[in-house]
């Protein structure tokens, strides 16, 4: 790319991007305090969800999808659809099931180094508009902790790889449809059998 | 060795190996306003925003020991918290419904689109905040509030020259600092 052209693409990326929010003076105090010592820092239990195989994070590669994306961020969203899915013995097997024949197997691994891989395959479950994705919940202690978010492929299948922390106790778990960006409703559409 | 020279990954490494207070705080500097915009993007909402950055720093200082700079970098492992926590937030305002997908689709934008969108902008907004302070500025008035180099100028009592030149000097330095973080394509 010439120095011209990067001129062009950094002018466009500028252009391209809401200014940003000026950050309220006190927020640093507060942050500072939840993270290093106040409350706030017990409230949640760690959760770190990763992908097995993590690509360094690529524009040029997310022409591929937003799996990539995501799983570079080795935290807790991985966007997806017929991901990779190398092979693990399952440890336990989750079920969950929808209506018109929608289902999903939840197949979790052995715990090594801190995280428990975890293999999502899902059937019959049609996909989202645009605009619209699925999205995995696990109750963890009453919080709702987001663990990956796919769609499904015109035949309504997906499969996804990803991790959750090894010592992360959970009591259900579902999925649900979502509207992007716009946080105003989601519907549960597979729940535990 | 001065946090401040430390790239983000050694940093998040400062934090989850030595619970190192400095690191995070220069962690915070770099990542403050890029952050906060995100979630205040996301919520659209000042108040819930306070809260949900304040959140995501905890949630970072929390989980920084489930950082591996081998599979990706800081900056998108600090994006994901981020935005997961606003995400989070957002979805915990209104109540689950039971139902079905849409009959009919919706022409928005994808989900990847707008994640993607959302990356670029956070990537941008970190890059601009690694300026020093007089090429951001000139770049802060030319790209976000829209005045001219000629505005600008008078607007920082500086030469028409000065402001051409620092313009290019950023633009030059942001195009490297994106470039780095595999944003340019």
């Amino acid at each position: 790319m010439s120095a011209h052209d990067e001129f062009d693409r950094v002018e466009q990326l500028l252009r391209a991007t809401p200014a940003p929010a000026p950050v309220p003076p006190g927020l640093e105090a507060v942050a500072r305090e939840a993270a290093l010592g106040g409350p706030a820092a017990q409230r949640r239990p760690e959760v770190t969800i990763v992908r097995a195989r993590l690509p360094r994070f690529g524009f040029a590669r997310l022409s591929a999808g937003l799996a990539v994306m995501a799983a570079a961020a080795a935290a807790a969203l991985v966007i997806g659809v017929g991901g990779r899915t190398s092979p693990f013995e399952a440890q336990r097997t989750l079920a969950l099931a929808g209506t018109a024949g929608a289902s999903a197997t939840v197949d979790f691994g052995s715990a090594s180094d801190g995280t428990r891989p975890m293999l999502v395959k899902v059937h019959n479950l049609r996909p989202a508009g645009h605009g619209w994705y699925y999205e995995m919940w696990f109750d963890v202690s009453g919080d709702k902790v987001s663990a990956v978010t796919f769609n499904t492929s015109s035949s309504g299948d997906a499969t996804v790889r990803t991790a959750i922390s090894a010592d992360m106790r959970w009591g259900s778990c579902w999925v649900t449809l979502e509207k992007a960006g716009a946080g105003d409703g989601s519907k549960v559409v597979l729940r535990p059998v | 060795m001065d946090p401040g020279d430390l790239s983000d990954e050694e940093l998040l490494e400062q934090v989850a190996t030595e619970r190192d207070p400095e690191a995070f705080e220069v962690l915070y500097k770099r990542y403050s306003r890029p952050i906060y915009s995100l979630v205040q993007r996301v919520l659209r909402d000042h108040h819930a925003a306070d809260d949900v950055s304040q959140e995501a720093f905890a949630a970072v200082w929390r989980a920084a020991r489930g950082y591996r700079r081998e599979r990706g970098t800081a900056s998108a492992w600090l994006f994901t918290i981020a935005r997961n926590a606003a995400i989070d937030a957002a979805r915990a305002r209104v109540p689950l419904v039971i139902g079905e997908a849409p009959e009919v689709p919706d022409h928005g934008p994808l989900p990847e689109a707008l994640a993607i969108a959302e990356m670029e902008a956070f990537e941008v907004h970190v890059a601009v905040d690694s300026l020093p302070h007089r090429e951001r500025d000139v770049i802060e008035l030319a790209y976000y509030s829209g005045l001219s180099q000629s505005e600008i100028s008078e607007r920082l009592s500086l030469p028409l020259g000065t402001v051409k030149t620092r313009t290019r000097t950023a633009l030059a330095r942001l195009a490297h600092v994106l470039e780095d973080r595999g944003v340019m394509r």
